[in-house]
């Protein structure tokens, strides 16, 4: 029960996670689309489009950005974190469910957990230090900063 | 942990092999086969008779050619006896209805177990009947258009076998209704046909798609420049790219292509391509002009397993999609219908009534459906077209065969359901998936381990009806190349339980990875058992990625111990490496470099560990996918250190490669052979090989097990579901000595009292397994050339005759049946008609049955079954009298002594020494 509760409170912060993200994803990709047309604000154009790739550097650790909706995605677009562990929970908490985990079980976990962690620890740099430098940046043009 | 202890010699059946020989299959031409199931599934061509609803075809991937004549209600297969099971294509001629042709090889291509063909068949009597009409090369026919005007001008779309660069690739022309053939279409030995249409209005004018594909064990590869759409507009005299004008240009890569022209607008024309999305292209000039219309995947999800669409004959803008999902447009392509006709699941062909829209067929991966009414419902059709990777049984009486199918599950089913049939409510799920092993362990409680693609891995306890998932490394893989992961894993990676004790099971990745606890934990045993070749491990697919363990290069394939010595590992690789390790996994010997003749990269199909000699072992190697079909047999009597090949004796065609190599548990130097269409064995060591073929269709044979207590031969097919050869003692028993005799009767095996028990209360379904024939078996062997009366009589144990039987023998073996009874009572014969009822008619012999009619009074009408014991059967035969003993046994019931509601054995190999004795 203890790894069908932690990989169950992991999907859930990754989804809050993933959810966050595209939230900043879509803000810069609106500025970017503003840096297209207006001459001010192409001033940030290099500076948002690194801070993109930034953000797609996280993303792609949790799930394959390219994913359409298509269901041989499946098999076309390497499965990632939110994937492997909602597979491993699978495992766990339906045909694993009256027994205790194997050994195996809980060393996929400990894998996966350890490249969640660090795909937390790029994220909370991302917004304690990139997001900060790029809104200080908007700001300085007088433009709208990106929320997180 | 329980031990095992290893089998003796089983003192009844032990037959020592004489002089090494060829047998004729005259000699065992009476010995049939029976198949027990389970249904499904694959069905990848479709025809009917236009008009005709009660006439249609289906055509299975690996299963033969399949035809109803009463609209659906009942299917019969009519290629049986056809060296090809895989139907690629089947069309009926539009003028001639009579005539028909097939097309063999799948073209629907997504996984290594695939099917091959040997070219084209013609039928002129509706599909009853069939003949081979050529193109044996092509490997591959996925589309036969017939002229709609001239039946003797026939177009075959052939795609080559695909393992490498072929010469026979292209589009074939017959003007003589199939006595010649000319090539009229070749684009480079890398490019082969997988779709054709001809105009029905002006049938000069064809389109064919062509695939640029090539298939290796470690991958799939779908485009090339020479692929696209050609058209030939002088009845296929000449060809032209069509390239531009809307479509790709001439030198991009396209991957697989399906064309089509509507029959109500000929000048509609639509072309689906697989680009790096699903791409569909129309024409409203005939194939001048081109303008995408969608790239929506639902059409063509994964495309080298689809790809193939058809246009109603009434509407041009309505267009039927074979994919995953059956799909639609009523646009002309401009989009797909959120709700369409649900004609299935994995679709492939569909084939649409040209005088009645409403009228069509799809096949599928569970059949083929039919519909009436233009979609709106569906006739499933389910036939016996099980495509089995593996079989095993367990050694309940009666007993249980396993095994997984694809596109179904992992299975178990009774080899005998005692109720008059196996129907398909008898089969039931026990864990894994589709892909994979079915393994029962028969020393415990006949829990299963279970495989599934992904490393998936199962272990289901009959108890509880619960599988609990055990797999080796729980991180899934899909999408992944090989390269990139840590474990990597064949579709079917290979499972073993250790003959010695059933707490230890070994799986294969790369590794060799064995578990003591039954699953909970696992360890690596092994370094990587193949050439880890990076080079082998790249995404499959080629024009668009498809990575879900299909084709992952450097990956066991075979694993074994020896049931002779503890610790004695096999393992064999899909890149062409062989390795034992005899201290249990502690080291490991490359022993590949000792096999002569090896070619590289074959996949070690399986290993079998002899159970009569320690350091004998049999290793077949399967090479088609390099485009090498011979088959590849080796043994060794000195663990590995040198290596003969055994398999001279073995006729070469397209399907004689090996999937499996089996011993049998009695007779020292007897092997069971699968290939991809037949059963062979050998007698001594694999000097000289016999096609046990009999009744059994051509279906690819995957593998093979002898239950041991039972002593029948069990066969997995890939097409054809579970088939049984019940009691192959006579079979062992063909040697000089035996064969020299004029007639001599093998040993009786103990028969059970198999009382009916009751059964599944089901509906009818197309497909019902044989139980084998009730009682015991006498088997005779008669070498004269003539027919001779054979009489038999059972003695009891006081000596009474309590039974004759007489039976016409046949020059070889021969079987007598006997079910366990006395004499049946005297049944009268009437010599008048009823009181005032002279229209009553007699028989010709003046005479009538008394009838009375009464359900309860049929088992009061045979002789009474006889009391468990000791029996006696004399035949006598040729002026002889051949006295053989047989037993009957009873099996426990619940009220019994047992605590089982059914008998079972109680080890593996145990009782095979005293099991007369045990089961009396």
């Amino acid at each position: 029960m203890a790894l069908s509760l932690a990989l169950r409170d992991d999907l859930d912060e990754m989804g809050r996670m993933i959810d966050r993200l595209e939230w900043i994803r879509e803000q810069v990709e609106d500025l970017q689309d503003l840096t297209r047309v207006e001459a001010d604000a192409e001033a940030v154009a290099e500076a948002a489009e690194t801070f993109r790739a930034q953000l797609l550097e996280v993303e792609g650790r949790l799930f394959d950005i390219h994913l359409s909706g298509a269901r041989e995605d499946a098999f076309r677009a390497p499965m990632k974190l939110y994937g492997r562990m909602a597979s491993l929970g699978s495992d766990v908490s339906r045909s694993g469910a009256d027994f205790a985990p194997t050994v195996q079980q809980q060393e996929v976990y400990e894998v996966l957990k350890e490249r969640f962690e660090g795909a937390k620890r790029l994220m909370d740099r991302l917004l304690a230090v990139d997001l900060p430098a790029l809104n200080e940046r908007l700001r300085a043009l007088k433009m709208p900063v990106i929320s997180d | 942990m329980r031990s095992i202890l290893l089998p003796a010699a089983t003192l009844l059946l032990a037959v020592l092999p004489a002089a090494a020989q060829q047998v004729a299959p005259d000699a065992y031409a009476g010995l049939r086969w029976r198949h027990v199931g389970p249904e499904g599934n694959r069905a990848i061509a479709v025809a009917g008779v236009p008009g005709d609803p009660l006439v249609a075809l289906v055509g299975a991937a690996s299963g033969g050619v399949w035809r109803t004549e009463d609209g659906g209600a009942s299917w019969r297969p009519t290629f049986d006896d056809q060296p090809a099971q895989s139907i690629g294509s089947l069309a009926i001629a539009p003028t001639a209805p009579n005539q028909v042709w097939a097309g063999t090889g799948e073209t629907f291509i997504i996984r290594p177990a695939l099917a091959m063909g040997n070219g084209i068949y013609k039928s002129l009597d509706g599909g009853e009947s069939w003949r081979p009409m050529g193109l044996e090369a092509t490997g591959r026919i996925g589309r036969v258009v017939v002229h709609p005007q001239d039946p003797d001008v026939v177009f075959a779309c052939a795609l080559g076998h695909a393992y490498g660069p072929q010469p026979e690739r292209g589009v074939y022309r017959t003007t003589d209704g199939g006595e010649h053939w000319e090539q009229v279409l070749f684009v480079d030995e890398g490019t082969g046909c997988a779709d054709l249409a001809i105009d029905p209005q002006r049938p000069d004018i064809l389109f064919a798609g062509l695939w640029s594909l090539q298939v290796d064990p470690w991958m799939l590869s779908s485009g090339g420049t020479g692929g696209g759409v050609y058209v030939s507009r002088d009845g296929g005299d000449s060809w032209e790219k069509v390239a531009g004008r809307g479509l790709p240009g001439p030198d991009e890569m396209i991957g697989k292509v399906a064309v089509g022209i509507a029959p109500s607008e000929p000048d509609r024309v639509y072309a689906l391509l697989e680009l790096d999305h699903p791409t569909l292209y129309r024409s409203d000039d005939g194939g001048r002009r081109w303008r995408l219309m969608s790239r929506a995947h639902d059409m063509a999800e994964r495309a080298s397993y689809y790809t193939r669409f058809a246009v109603d004959p009434e509407d041009p803008d309505r267009i039927y999609f074979a994919s995953v999902r059956f799909g639609m447009s009523q646009d002309g392509g401009a989009s797909l219908a959120a709700d369409p006709p649900r004609g299935g699941g994995d679709t492939h062909d569909i084939w649409i009534d040209p005088t009645d829209g409403r009228r069509f067929m799809v096949a599928d991966d569970g059949g083929a459906t039919i519909t009436l009414n233009r979609g709106r419902s569906f006739e499933r059709v389910v036939l016996p077209i099980a495509q089995m990777y593996h079989v095993f049984a367990d050694n309940e009486i009666p007993y249980n065969v396993y095994g997984n199918r694809q596109d179904g599950w992992s299975y178990k089913g009774p080899s005998n359901s005692r109720s008059g049939g196996i129907t398909v409510g008898h089969w039931s799920g026990v864990g894994g998936c589709e892909s994979g092993f079915a393994i029962p362990d028969t020393a415990a409680n006949n829990e299963v381990w279970s495989g599934c693609y992904d490393g998936g891995l199962e272990y289901f306890d009959p108890l509880t009806g619960h599988a609990r998932n055990v797999r080796v490394w729980p991180e899934a893989a899909y999408g992944w190349r090989p390269a990139d992961l840590r474990y990597r894993w064949h579709w079917t990676f290979p499972v073993a339980v250790s003959p010695h004790d059933n707490n230890t099971v070994y799986v294969g990745s790369q590794h060799v990875h064995r578990t003591r606890d039954k699953g909970t934990s696992w360890e690596v045993i092994s370094p990587d058992l193949t050439l880890n070749d990076k080079s082998k491990q790249r995404s499959s697919g080629g024009m668009t990625t498809d990575n879900l363990m299909t084709f992952d290069g450097s990956v066991l394939y075979a694993l074994a111990e020896s049931p002779l010595e503890e610790g004695v590992l096999w393992s064999g690789s899909n890149d062409g490496q062989i390795h034992i390790s005899r201290d249990a996994g502690r080291t490991w010997q490359n022993v590949t470099a000792n096999l002569p003749e090896l070619p590289p990269y074959g996949q070690f199909s399986n290993i079998e560990p002899s159970r009569h000699d320690p350091a004998t072992a049999y290793a077949a190697v399967d090479l088609h996918q390099t485009g090498n079909f011979d088959p590849y047999l080796y043994r060794t009597a000195d663990y590995g250190a040198s290596w003969v090949r055994i398999d001279g004796g073995i006729q070469r065609s397209p399907f004689s490669f090996v999937h499996v190599v089996k011993e049998d548990p009695v007779r020292p130097g007897m092997l069971f052979i699968g290939t991809d269409n037949a059963v062979w064995f050998t007698l001594d060591d694999g000097a000289h090989w016999m096609m046990l073929r009999n009744n059994l269709p051509a279906a690819p044979v995957y593998w093979l097990t002898v239950q041991p207590y039972f002593h029948d031969l069990v066969v997995g097919t890939y097409g054809r579901g579970i088939w049984i050869l019940d009691n192959i003692t006579g079979l062992r028993g063909l040697d000089s000595e035996m064969m020299a005799q004029e007639a001599t009767a093998l040993p009786v095996l103990p028969a059970y009292r198999f009382l009916t028990v009751q059964g599944l209360k089901s509906t009818p379904s197309h497909v019902r397994g044989q139980d084998p024939p009730f009682g015991a078996s006498v088997d005779v062997w008669l070498s004269d050339a003539t027919a001779r009366l054979m009489d038999v009589e059972i003695v009891d144990g006081e000596g009474n005759v309590i039974r004759t039987l007489q039976q016409q023998g046949q020059p070889g073996l021969n079987r007598i049946q006997w079910d366990l009874r006395y004499e049946a009572p005297r049944a009268p014969r009437l010599r008048t008609p009823p009181p005032d009822m002279p229209w009553i008619e007699m028989e010709q012999d003046g005479t009538r049955r008394l009838r009375t009619w009464d359900l309860d009074l049929v088992g009061g009408q045979v002789g009474p079954l006889v009391v468990p014991g000791a029996y006696t059967a004399r035949v006598s035969v040729a002026g002889q009298t051949l006295v053989r003993p047989l037993r009957c046994s009873r099996i426990r019931t619940r009220q019994g002594a047992s605590r089982r509601s059914v008998g079972r054995w109680p080890c593996r190999w145990r009782c095979a020494t005293t099991w007369t004795r045990w089961a009396a």
